[in-house]
């Protein structure tokens, strides 16, 4: 399988190109933030959640290369499988890439804080899971490494199930399905369960949210099980998608 | 060497009679090198296979020559042994199908010789 | 025996039977050419080999391995097609560079040449490109990967006449230099003749004719004269296809020719692969 290499680099390299500027851009902001709040007189101000964007920056990267990757793929005789192989390693690096990026932003942000009392630096792991006010310590910064790069790795994944269902629908089907997903979650789901089931699904799915988000191991259980359930649903689209440039 | 290629003949008799036709009238010197295949190919637009079945033929007939590593020459004696296959053939090329012709039309013999001696110094 | 073997390979589209039960064997080191009619199915059996679409039944296997989503396969392999498969911003250098880590045998020096020759400016980028330069982008490509097998499906759409003189001048110069199995398919059958080896001729997705293009072409002459002795002469003769204007007829023969008296007033005529291709397609 020598294509694995010169396709996981391909896929790196134009990924590793956005990236950079993205965190030069989010460490300005810090440094911009703090120096506004240390030199403006009492007003306080503060970041947080930070890594909202990050998400928002690692989904549209995938969603907006998938199509010419594939494309330049079969043109160079990849087989589906190296794709779907080559993307999978990459993306498990950009995770971590970024993972760890974000932790370091997250220590910047909260060595800013420590030095004056007007700047607050909240992550979103400080958000979710710890109490108001309180400094994290070196437990905690692990614990932010590991929930970035799983939460990472995760909407890399699920913006590449996307891109692969994406590619396999006809122009008539773009517009159908992201509709009927819409009228399904906010419309028949909601009057299903209300009639039927007495709202039993929602709070289970309550249920569910609140578990996940009670401690940072079950965030990273949930992520790793989205994770395969999303590689097995892409797998599923691409292994026999038929190759086109009229779409 | 010009050539037309058209659909009478095979193509590789075409470029063989060609290159006979060039040696006859010493655009081909005897034991000068002739174009390479990839040059007859390109040229007139041909497979290199179809250049080098003509090509051969002419080597089996021993008109041309190999030199490995060198490239193809025009044997000694070339034109002479093409002088006598012309000869031999000149009935069936040319004169036959002038009679064909003359019969279709209606001339008489007679008045082919006439012509053939009034006309013929022309060319 | 270094080919590629196509095996009983079938393809339906909805309602449409592309390929029937097709058997073709490719043989390295010839100059193939694929002839059908619009339609017939050439592009699909092109899309199949090299892995853009799925048969429906059958094999193709190149030097004895699958192609099928083969990566060692597919790297012997090489589709130029109308798709325009390269991300649209791409730079036609960097295009080189990604096909090149694609292909190790590509050769950048080779395709560099070829782009000043054809005046491919390789910083464009690609979708800044015209038809005939997209196409002359796409066959300099096709050129440079050095695969042992390369398929070309209309490699002159768009071209000028020029280009396309340069275009056979080229493809001519680097088989004879480096020879390869390259098959072309293409509507443009007078210009193609003369430098394929080997023709191959689709129609309604099955393949009617598949021989050396020499022996095809002395399987077909025509009998043209005086329509009732061109139809005396041609009775009990393979016909494949007629015309007339006025009192005379051109009779098409599928068949060697083997007519020993001519009467007076017919000619017997070789037919050029274009013709032949014609009157063999026509339903």
């Amino acid at each position: 399988m020598t294509t694995i290499k010169p396709l996981y680099k391909y896929i790196m390299k134009n990924n590793l190109k956005s990236i950079f500027i993205f965190y030069i851009i989010m460490t300005a902001i810090i440094h911009i933030g703090f120096f506004i709040c240390k030199l403006s007189n009492g007003s306080s101000g503060g970041i947080g959640g930070m890594e909202i964007a990050t998400i928002f920056l690692l989904f549209s990267l995938v969603l907006c290369s998938y199509r010419e990757t594939m494309n330049l793929s079969v043109q160079c005789g990849v087989s589906r499988k190296t794709v779907f192989i080559s993307s999978l390693l990459a993306f498990i690096t950009c995770g971590i890439i970024t993972g760890t990026m974000d932790l370091l932003l997250s220590l910047l942000g909260n060595f800013y804080e420590s030095r004056i009392e007007t700047f607050t630096y909240d992550s979103m792991y400080e958000q979710t899971f710890m109490p108001v006010g309180v400094l994290p310590k070196f437990n905690d910064f692990l614990k932010v490494l590991l929930m970035c790069i799983g939460v990472n790795t995760a909407t890399l994944i699920i913006a590449f199930l996307i891109g692969a269902l994406n590619y396999r629908l006809s122009k008539t089907m773009k517009v159908v399905i992201p509709i009927s997903i819409f009228v399904f979650i906010f419309v028949i789901f909601p009057i299903v369960d209300y009639t039927i089931f007495d709202m039993e699904i929602t709070k289970q799915i309550l249920k569910l949210l609140r578990w996940t988000f009670s401690s940072v191991y079950h965030t990273l259980v949930i992520a790793a099980v989205t994770i395969s359930a999303a590689l097995a649903m892409t797998y599923l689209f691409i292994r026999r998608v038929k190759i086109d440039d009229k779409k | 060497m010009y050539l037309n290629l058209n659909d009478d003949k095979p193509i590789f008799i075409q470029i063989a009679e060609g290159i006979e036709d060039a040696i006859l009238t010493d655009s081909f010197p005897e034991e000068s090198q002739i174009p390479s295949i990839t040059e007859f190919s390109v040229m007139y637009k041909i497979n290199p296979a179809t250049a080098l079945k003509g090509i051969n033929m002419l080597v089996d007939e021993k008109i041309i020559y190999k030199k490995r590593g060198v490239g193809m020459f025009v044997s000694s004696g070339a034109k002479q042994k093409l002088n006598i296959k012309r000869r031999n053939a000149f009935f069936d090329s040319y004169i036959k199908t002038m009679l064909e012709e003359a019969s279709r039309i209606g001339i008489t013999k007679e008045e082919i010789i006439k012509l053939l001696e009034e006309k013929g110094e022309q060319i | 025996m270094n080919c590629i073997e196509i095996k009983n390979v079938t393809k339906d589209f909805k309602n449409t039977r592309a390929l029937d039960n097709i058997n073709l064997k490719l043989e390295e080191n010839k100059i193939y050419g694929l002839l059908g009619r619009n339609g017939a199915g050439k592009s699909t059996l092109l899309k199949i080999i090299s892995n853009r679409i799925f048969t429906d039944s059958g094999s193709i296997t190149v030097n004895g391995k699958n192609t099928c989503e083969n990566d060692s396969s597919q790297r012997k392999i090489y589709l130029m097609n109308e798709s325009n498969l390269y991300p649209p911003k791409m730079k036609i250098k960097k295009a080189f560079q990604v096909t090149a880590s694609f292909y190790p045998d590509f050769d950048f020096e080779y395709a560099n040449k070829l782009a000043k020759l054809f005046n491919l400016n390789v910083n464009k980028q690609i979708r800044s490109l015209s038809t005939g330069y997209t196409s002359i982008f796409k066959v300099i490509t096709a050129l440079s990967v050095n695969t042992p097998y390369v398929f070309m499906d209309e490699p002159i759409l768009g071209l000028d006449a020029n280009h396309r003189e340069l275009f056979y001048k080229c493809l001519l110069e680097k088989y004879t230099d480096n020879p390869f199995c390259c098959i072309i398919s293409t509507h443009i059958i007078e210009e193609v003749a003369g430098i394929i080896e080997n023709v191959v001729i689709i129609k309604n997705g099955s393949i009617i004719r598949d021989t050396s293009c020499e022996e095809l072409l002395s399987e077909g002459y025509t009998i043209s004269g005086p329509a009732a002795l061109a139809d005396k002469l041609a009775e009990g003769k393979n016909i494949i296809g007629s015309d007339s204007i006025g009192g005379l007829k051109n009779i098409y023969i599928a068949g060697k020719n083997d007519i020993t008296e001519i009467p007076v007033g017919i000619e017997i005529v070789s037919m050029d692969l274009q013709k032949l291709f014609v009157q063999l397609t026509n339903s």
